[in-house]
């Protein structure tokens, strides 16, 4: 019976939050459909991602790091395709034995894997645990063996370790009718999704909880990190697992580890692991990094997905190398294509404003502070010292009138609701008492008594309280204008009612200064008349009133033990006080110059900057002739020996002409389709044909020559606001578009717009997304943008709105992180970041409707040149002066001839200033710059035009000397610490081999010293060496694991596996 | 009262006032000197029409030998380069130019098809022939487009040349008729007017060929309508008051203008308009008066700035007691055509006009010459006409 009724009682039982999300995937968007594939890639190429980031973060740390990732190359991915295309297959096989694994399991059941789980120890009979270590054994291999093709190729180039790099692959399989069975959706198939990433890895510890729920390295803090919580991989584990039965592959293996641990596991309900083989220690093929592998059912992949998602994710992290085979075997390799990480995000403390009153209980809760200031200031950001005060001030303030106490100079007096209530008046005095001789400071309470002293008392009282009442009737004021501020809509009334709100807060401001006027004024009466008081003795009152003078003393609480009274009042000043905005160093943006070379590279662009590369025409002028001349000088100096001549020496207008237009006409010669000589004596025509000044000349040379070279440009502008804040987190947005006919037009409005938040792409939701209806709400007609019916720019662009920041994670709509929540300030800021691109597109539109206006004029033109002269030759030819000396051919060429001569435009003011954006857009190019002259001095040095450089004057001059000229003398030196292209005379540098290079100390590993090691007749694995050879780096490490390898290729040494390690003899 | 009226005799006598009065001051009126600022266009034979052209030519050449940029200029046709002459009461052109380059968009198609025209219009001149617009657009429909591209071009072609249309030998098609007491030569064949039948004789467009032998009309008259024309010619209406009957079935076209000019200069007799009462009739007249804007280059050879409107006026309508069923509402389009008259120069300037159009446009009433017929299909011939014309009742 008892047992019965205790059952009954029982009726709310507690669940698990695992046991919840494993049912309900769906929330993290695990549901069957093409978006699953997508889900999976997402959530583990996100924590990948981190892993990468955080790994080189970690390292940049330290001053000497030499394993951290090598960027200042191009990754040389070029030999990468056909290298996975073999292994397609293997892929057979793998199920093969996949299912072999299976039915070995026991998985005949329907509950297959559960039965596991649950039914541990009948499963796990004698007879089975020794067939499961041979098991365990071949599986083991087995999974090396998957995990070596997998990364043969980059290993092969030696990249492994070097390049920051995720590779993702995607099997597909036809699914085992048993599982299919329940499932209605047709077209079901089986995956297998492998990830690997040479990211930071994880130790043995983090190992054993990768994989639980809410167990996650980034949610303590709000971080701009792509995860937070821990939901994505346990919930994809547990789909996987859902699905197919089949449990998860993990090896990882971070820096500290010499061998990499490799384990198979289930995922339970309880939030654990069970193990199907425990983590082993194998040998691994990268220093650091981790890989998964799992299979799940999905309907069959199609493109337009997962390879989306990768795609983006690649054009938001150009930072590191993304490789994606799809079930088709098809390969997407997204090489890296800048040479820095981005910094690291800084771990943002919360924001008072940000904070809300369950937040503070729980940091009050687990506060180890000893007093409340001290607490604010470790806790929050922006909290000085003075701020924490002023709170403190407030919450007393506050609780003096909630609880009845003034707080006075040297005492507290009671606060009375009538008049015949005794005034009491508290304070501490040093008495003797209790079981010390020494004074101390005891709590006394007195009762005034004197009639005179009452009356005076109660007409403050009264006062203060007429005061009080007043505050509270404007506080009433004040809600209901803020109600009224909803309800209006012009902004000039919301204004006005806003001042009215300021007025009110003043005299709030006033009626409180009196209070405390009132204050002073019972405290001097109370200090004159000393001698009107009454000790009382009544214990009851003397305890009641210490207990409250604590609770008034904010001040000098403890944190962990605060009344409820004074938490109120404490969160009530908390919230009350203006605060600066947080620090802005907690969002990291890709940033616009990235943003820009990323999508040239991506999409191919051609983007030339060289109208901002030419600048003032008459100051290239003057370096010009500065340059010549000091050739010159040189020269004679080398020649003569003689400084006296060196007064005379002058630069005359054609060697300036030959030079300029020399450089110009190279800026050509890398493009085949352009033919260079022609376009040699095109400009020197138009000097020769123009007598005129100087620089008029040299304008029209370089209007010439610009519009010629950015004809067929593409169009790309990045921008990146200013960090802002929102709900005491910061943020920074920012957008690229692209503008090229390359591209075309899409049909859908979603293929014009990608949305990213922290870097990552948000396919789903679009039409939710507070970015999509800012985008929507930019007027783009402004810009020469047509619109799609959703208010979309539509053409031939691409754009990328990427929002960042801590403050984010707070703005999600759901668990599945798709959907950023409306904001004003939020919207606003894409709006105004979206608007700077597009005046930037504007200029862009303008200036290529006006040179293609140009050339459709002559092209219409031309056509009219035949019938034109037609007519009149038949005219002239008849009769007139000229019947006998004119040719049609002729005069039909000295037509079209004239057409193709630039129009001669007056000359604009060269000594005007360029528009600020310019200049700033000017400033970002530098480096970009700086290498296309390189290419000119370069073109100029290398080409066949040997004598013509000797026109130049300096015919003595080694020929890399004029390009190091060119660089300090003909453009203006400038400096900049971002490298946006890598210079492709450095690829073609011979590739440094990482190792050797890098092995500096003893012991040098020679593959003399390593034979010397092994022995003939013992197996010895990696630690046994290192133990024999007294490595101690890391390195040296992977250096003798390398070369081992090598020696069994050639056949020097014997290799044998044994779980997973690999063993070596001499032969 | 128009019972009254048919009985009695007509002596024509303002009328023949009126030709007296051009008999004693004609001589000086045929000179024509133009006022400075107008640009001289001359009547050319053919040689030196060809050699306009070849100069045109060799200018061309030029500019292309030496920029590469051919352009033409011509006077401007635009109405702020017509002016009013006041003392011949012409409409001439200003000396506004305007250039057609070749190497501007707007112009290299009008620069081309001119071009075109004029190479049409000089093998025109060196054959000797003659051909009608219609004829130069078919030449070349996939140069012009419209018509109207080939037409403006053949006017601007006349301009370019400083010649009338004539000299072109671009004619319009013959659309005038002629009868009454008048004899002529058509190349070798003599035609006399008054023996035509019930049918008139077609205005030939070729004017240059035809000769005026003698008449002994005392009056031209130039009648809108055909129909009114056929009335008259029925009536044998020359017969008893000598005159000369002219239409051209609206608007007075290049070739009924020219020859109604060549008559007037010649014949030196009183010529009358007999027009719709509407601003349409009117414009009608005024351009028999000064010549139409578009033409206005050869004002001097196509106007007729002694003629008269005889009628039908606006007051005549209730002089006449037409009744209030044949008249007709005036429509927007007529309104707005009579304030644009009243806006013109030489409107403002004869009072009489001014105020018959204001009349109308005050009573916002039209009617057409046919309105006459109400009071009896003879009435026009045997009393409106006659007595118009003793009386001295026009503008």
């Amino acid at each position: 019976m008892c047992f019965k009724i205790k059952e009954e009682e029982d009726q709310i039982k507690q669940g698990t939050i695992a046991g919840f999300m494993r049912k309900r995937t769906q929330l993290v968007g695990f549901e069957f459909g093409y978006w699953k594939h997508t889900q999976y890639s997402a959530e583990f190429l996100d924590n990948a991602l981190d892993a990468i980031e955080a790994f080189q973060w970690e390292e940049l740390k330290k001053s000497d790091s030499q394993i951290k990732y090598t960027l200042d190359q191009d990754a040389n991915l070029e030999n990468l395709s056909n290298l996975w295309k073999k292994d397609f297959e293997k892929k057979d096989q793998n199920l093969e034995s996949d299912i072999k694994y299976r039915s070995n399991e026991t998985i005949n059941s329907e509950q297959h894997y559960r039965a596991l789980i649950d039914d541990n120890e009948k499963v796990e009979t004698e007879k089975l645990s020794k067939k499961k270590e041979e098991i365990e054994e071949l599986e083991v291999t087995h999974i090396i063996n998957d995990l070596e093709t997998l990364l043969a190729p980059l290993n092969n180039l030696n990249i492994i370790d070097k390049e920051p790099v995720v590779i993702i692959r995607l099997n597909e399989s036809e699914a085992h009718s048993l599982l299919t069975g329940e499932i209605d959706a047709k077209n079901i198939m089986s995956y297998q999704f492998e990830i690997f990433d040479n990211g930071q890895g994880m130790s043995k510890i983090d190992l054993r909880k990768y994989g639980k729920y809410l167990a996650s390295s980034k949610s303590s803090e709000l971080k701009q990190t792509r995860g937070s919580q821990g939901f994505g991989a346990p919930s994809a584990f547990s789909d996987a697992q859902n699905t197919t039965g089949k449990p998860v592959i993990v090896i990882s293996k971070n820096i500290d580890h010499l061998y990499a641990s490799a384990s198979e596991f289930f995922t339970t309900s309880k939030n654990e692991k069970k193990y199907v083989i425990h983590p082993t220690e194998i040998d691994s093929p990268f220093l650091h990094g981790t890989y998964i592998k799992l299979n799940y059912l999905n309907i069959k992949y199609i493109r337009g997905y997962v390879d989306t998602y990768i795609q983006q994710t690649a054009l938001m992290n150009p930072h590191v190398t993304l490789i994606f085979i799809d079930p088709n075997n098809e390969e997407y390799i997204y090489p890296r294509k800048v040479s820095s990480f981005p910094s690291q995000p800084k771990y943002a403390k919360p924001h008072p404003s940000s904070t809300n009153i369950g937040d503070l209980q729980d940091l009050l809760a687990k506060s180890e502070n000893n007093s409340l200031i001290s607490f604010f200031k470790e806790n929050f950001v922006r909290m000085s010292n003075k701020i924490a005060k002023d709170v403190l001030n407030l919450a007393e303030n506050d609780l003096q009138d909630n609880l009845n106490l003034f707080v006075l100079e040297n005492g507290y007096i009671n606060k009375n609701k009538s008049s015949d209530e005794p005034i009491y008046f508290i304070r501490f005095e040093k008495r003797i008492y209790g079981k010390s001789s020494k004074p101390r400071d005891k709590i006394i309470v007195y009762e005034i008594i004197s009639d005179n002293l009452k009356r005076i008392y109660w007409e403050t009282i009264l006062e203060y309280n007429k005061n009080h009442s007043e505050i509270e009737k404007i506080y009433k004021k004040i809600k209901k204008k803020k109600d009224k501020i909803q309800n209006t809509d012009t902004k000039k009334e919301i204004s006005k009612i806003k001042s009215e709100i300021k007025n009110y807060n003043q005299a709030i401001e006033k009626y409180k200064k009196e209070k405390e006027l009132l204050k002073r004024k019972i405290e001097s009466v109370l200090k004159l008349n000393n001698i009107d008081f009454k000790e009382i003795k009544n214990k009851k009152i003397t305890e009641k009133y210490s207990d409250l003078v604590k609770e008034v003393k904010i001040s000098e609480a403890k944190p962990e033990s605060l009344t409820n009274n004074q938490f109120n009042s404490l969160f009530l000043a908390f919230k009350s006080i203006k605060y600066m905005a947080p620090p802005t160093d907690t969002v990291v943006p890709v940033g616009d110059i990235v943003l820009e070379n990323t999508l040239i590279k991506e999409l191919d662009l051609r983007v030339s900057e060289n109208l901002d590369d030419f600048g003032n025409v008459s100051q290239k002028l003057i370096q010009t002739s500065k340059y010549l001349l000091e050739q010159k000088k040189e020269l004679i100096k080398k020649e003569k020996n003689n400084n006296d001549a060196l007064e005379d020496i002058k630069i005359n207008d054609s060697e300036i002409k030959d030079f300029s237009s020399k450089i110009l006409s190279s800026f050509f010669l890398n493009n085949t389709s352009f033919e260079p000589e022609n376009y040699l004596k095109n400009i020197r025509d138009i000097l020769d044909s123009n007598e005129k000044s100087e620089k008029v000349l040299y304008q029209d040379v370089f209007e010439y020559f610009i519009e010629n070279f950015t004809r067929e440009d593409d169009f790309v502008a990045a921008e990146t606001r200013d960090p802002t804040s929102g709900k005491g987190l910061a943020y920074v947005v920012e957008a690229v578009m692209a503008y090229s006919n390359k591209l075309g037009i899409p049909k859908r409005s979603r293929d014009v717009l990608s949305r990213f938040v922290n870097r990552t792409p948000k396919l789903r939701d679009t039409a939710d997304c507070a970015i999509t209806k800012a985008v929507q709400s930019v007027n783009w007609k402004n810009y020469k943008l047509e619109l799609f019916e959703n208010n979309l720019p539509k053409g031939p662009i691409q754009l990328l709105v990427n929002v960042s920041g801590p403050y984010v994670h707070l703005m999600f709509k759901s668990q599945s992180k798709n959907a950023l929540a409306d904001d004003e300030r939020l919207i606003s800021e894409i709006k105004y970041c979206l608007e700077a691109i597009g005046r930037r597109l504007r200029i862009y539109l303008n200036r290529r409707a006006k040179i293609h206006s140009k050339e459709k004029r002559a092209n219409l033109i031309e056509k009219y040149i035949p019938p034109f002269i037609e007519s009149l030759y038949n005219i002239a030819s008849k009769g007139g002066k000229f019947k006998d000396q004119i040719s049609l051919k002729n005069l039909e060429n000295l037509m079209i001839e004239a057409i193709k001569k630039p129009i001669l435009q007056p000359t604009k003011s060269l000594t005007s200033e360029p528009p600020k954006e310019k200049v700033l857009k000017t400033e970002k190019l530098k480096e970009e710059e700086l290498i296309e002259t390189s290419v000119i001095g370069s073109v100029i040095s290398s080409e066949k035009e040997a004598q013509e450089i000797k026109t130049l004057s300096v015919p003595k001059v080694e020929r890399s000397e004029i390009k190091d000229e060119i660089h300090t003398t003909f453009i203006t030196h400038r400096k900049s610490s971002y490298t946006p292209k890598p210079i492709k005379k450095e690829v073609s540098k011979p590739k440094p081999q990482l190792i050797k290079s890098k092995q500096t100390q003893l012991p040098i590993l020679t593959t003399e010293v390593i034979m010397n090691a092994l022995d003939r007749n013992e197996w010895q694995n990696m630690k046994h060496l290192i133990f024999k050879l007294r490595i101690k780096d890391m390195l040296d490490a992977r250096l003798l694991q390398v070369k081992l390898k090598e020696l069994e290729k050639k056949g020097s040494v014997f290799g044998m596996i044994q779980k997973g390690k690999h063993f070596w003899k001499l032969k | 009262m128009s019972k009254q009226k048919s009985k009695k005799e007509y002596d024509f006598k303002a009328a023949k006032e009126l030709y007296k009065e051009y008999l004693e001051i004609g001589e000086e009126k045929k000179k024509i000197t133009l006022p400075e600022g107008t640009v001289k266009i001359d009547d050319l034979n053919r040689r030196e029409a060809i050699k306009r052209i070849h100069d045109l030519a060799d200018d061309l050449i030029e500019k292309i030998l030496t920029t590469g940029k051919p352009s033409i200029e011509l006077p401007s046709r635009s109405s702020s380069n017509i002016i009013w002459d006041e003392k011949n009461d012409l409409l001439l052109l200003g000396q506004q130019i305007m250039q057609k380059q070749f190497h501007s968009l707007t112009s290299v198609v009008d620069i081309t098809r001119l071009i075109r025209v004029l190479e049409m219009v000089y093998s025109l001149l060196t054959e000797d022939i003659h051909t009608s617009k219609r004829d130069i657009f078919y030449n070349d429909v996939k140069l012009f487009g419209k018509q109207e591209a080939s037409d403006k071009c053949i006017e601007d072609v006349a301009t370019m040349l400083y010649t009338t249309r004539n000299s072109t030998h671009i004619v319009a098609n013959p659309r005038g008729g002629c009868v009454g007491r008048l004899r002529i030569r058509d190349k070798n064949d003599i035609i006399d007017l008054e023996t035509l039948g019930s049918g008139t004789w077609q205005i030939s467009p070729y004017l240059d060929q035809i000769e005026i032998l003698e008449s002994d009309a005392e009056f031209i008259l130039v009648i809108e309508k055909n129909a009114v024309m056929m009335r008259l010619t029925e009536d044998r209406f020359w017969r008893k008051h000598p005159c000369i009957l002219l239409t051209a079935q609206g608007v007075g076209n290049v070739a009924t203008r020219m020859f109604l000019k060549r008559l007037n200069k010649e014949l030196n007799l009183p010529t009358f308009t007999l027009v719709d009462s509407d601003p349409y009739g009117h414009y009608i007249h005024s351009v028999y008066l000064r010549g139409s804007k578009r033409l206005s280059y050869e004002t001097p050879f196509l106007a007729t700035p002694n003629i008269k409107l005889l009628g039908v006026l606006t007051k005549d309508l209730d002089e006449y007691n037409i009744p209030k069923l044949a008249r007709l509402p005036m429509k927007p389009l007529d309104i707005k055509r009579a304030k644009d008259l009243l806006k013109e120069d030489f409107v403002q300037k004869n009072k009489k006009w001014e105020k018959d159009i204001k009349m109308a446009l005050k009573d916002k009433v039209k009617a057409e010459i046919q309105a006459l017929s109400t009071h009896g299909f003879k009435f026009i011939t045997d009393e409106y006409l006659p007595e118009k014309l003793s009386t001295g009742d026009w503008i």
